[in-house]
């Protein structure tokens, strides 16, 4: 029996500080994984510097978060590959802890499993606001479904199975899609779960979730989230 | 009731005329859809006949239970304009999930045509190898 097929998935905007050191620390790792960065057209010279280490699709514009993702979905989708595992382009999500999502699926198959900053305490954390945002949204993802039992929504270092990359690859946000993906997974019946990994503080460059975007965000999560709930499962 | 006199019919349906010959050039030269003809339209449309039929404009206010026809006027083109900019809304939605989708296939087409690109160089890069070695053994077995 061959081998599972997993791809990396590497979303990155103007990350040319961070993204050489990441593709070398995956490529350290000496494990089977394919990478595909998805520069999301970058200002800097992210591309340029990602390029000859592994292979990237460049956008022509800059589609945010949830576009570049999903165009990686695609590529996986049409490469057949058996998971997917997206990891932040700015070095927040240490490659080593992949293996930790490929255990805990191993141990208990979903089809999305998160990686949560919140089920061990020696995690980095984020700002108390964004840690109660992502409360508040894993609460109402609690009530909204109730077999969701999540901690971390706003994680954006997950693993994926190849029911949930050909979901994604028709469908996915486009703004803070982490939260809104998980509805609409659950919504489509999918299951999820989360298993703790340890994070790193950005190592370069700034968030784009500052100052009272974490509001904006809250309100709009919530939205789509509870508008989800209202979807047809066929339209998923 | 107030008495429209016969400057103010030629005012509106003068304006009426032309804002209509200027948006059906405009659609005859596919600027505009025939949807959005209809619905500006309305803009020379409602004046006129609260111009040209008063009586009518009085009716629809007592039914609507205001004391201005004009109200009543303005109410019904803002409807008419929150049709319009609800239709461009989705309108613009669809053509966003478009062009975002042209520039994931346009990445991923590219992508794909550069690996294609190198693993042919590659190939040939080998084939030439090869039959370069060829040739020596070849010249070697002649000498």
């Amino acid at each position: 029996m061959s081998l599972p097929r997993v791809l990396l998935i590497i979303p990155c905007y103007n990350e040319q500080g961070s993204i050489s050191a990441l593709l070398k620390e995956i490529d350290d790792l000496c494990h089977d994984f394919e990478v595909i960065v998805v520069d999301d057209g970058s200002l800097d010279d992210t591309f340029k510097i990602a390029q000859p280490l592994s292979p990237t699709v460049h956008l022509l514009r800059n589609l945010g978060i949830g576009g570049a993702v999903q165009t990686g979905f695609k590529y996986a989708d049409r490469h057949d590959f058996d998971f997917c595992v997206q990891i932040d382009g700015d070095g927040q999500h240490p490659p080593g802890q992949i293996s930790k999502l490929l255990a805990a699926y191993g141990k208990d198959p979903a089809e999305i499993v998160i990686g949560s900053r919140f089920l061990t305490n020696d995690s980095f954390r984020s700002t108390w606001l964004r840690r109660f945002g992502g409360q508040i949204i894993a609460r109402t993802l609690k009530i909204l479904f109730p077999n969701c039992q999540i901690s971390d929504p706003t994680s954006g270092m997950r693993l994926m199975n190849r029911r949930a990359i050909q979901f994604f690859a028709r469908q996915y946000p486009y703004d803070f899609p982490e939260p809104i993906s998980l509805a609409w997974a659950l919504r489509a019946g999918m299951s999820v779960r989360d298993t703790p990994i340890k994070m790193r503080a950005r190592q370069k460059g700034q968030g784009s979730i500052v100052g009272i975007k974490p509001l904006a965000y809250i309100l709009r999560v919530l939205g789509y989230i509870l508008l989800s709930r209202l979807k047809r499962r066929s339209l998923l | 009731m107030y008495i429209v006199n016969t400057k103010t019919y030629v005012l509106v349906a003068s304006v009426a005329l032309v804002y209509m010959i200027f948006i059906a050039i405009k659609t005859a030269r596919q600027q505009l859809d025939f949807y959005d003809l209809i619905m500006l339209s309305m803009v020379a449309f409602v004046p006129a006949i609260f111009t040209f039929w008063p009586s009518f404009a009085y009716w629809i206010a007592d039914l609507a239970g205001v004391a201005f026809p004009f109200v009543i006027m303005f109410g019904a083109l803002f409807i008419i304009l929150f049709l319009f900019v609800h239709r461009l809304t989705i309108k613009i939605h669809k053509l966003e999930m478009d062009n975002r989708l042209l520039i994931q296939e346009t990445g991923l087409l590219r992508h794909e045509i550069e690996s294609q690109w190198k693993k042919m160089k590659h190939d040939n890069a080998i084939t030439r190898g090869t039959d370069l070695k060829n040739d020596a053994l070849h010249s070697k077995l002649k000498g």
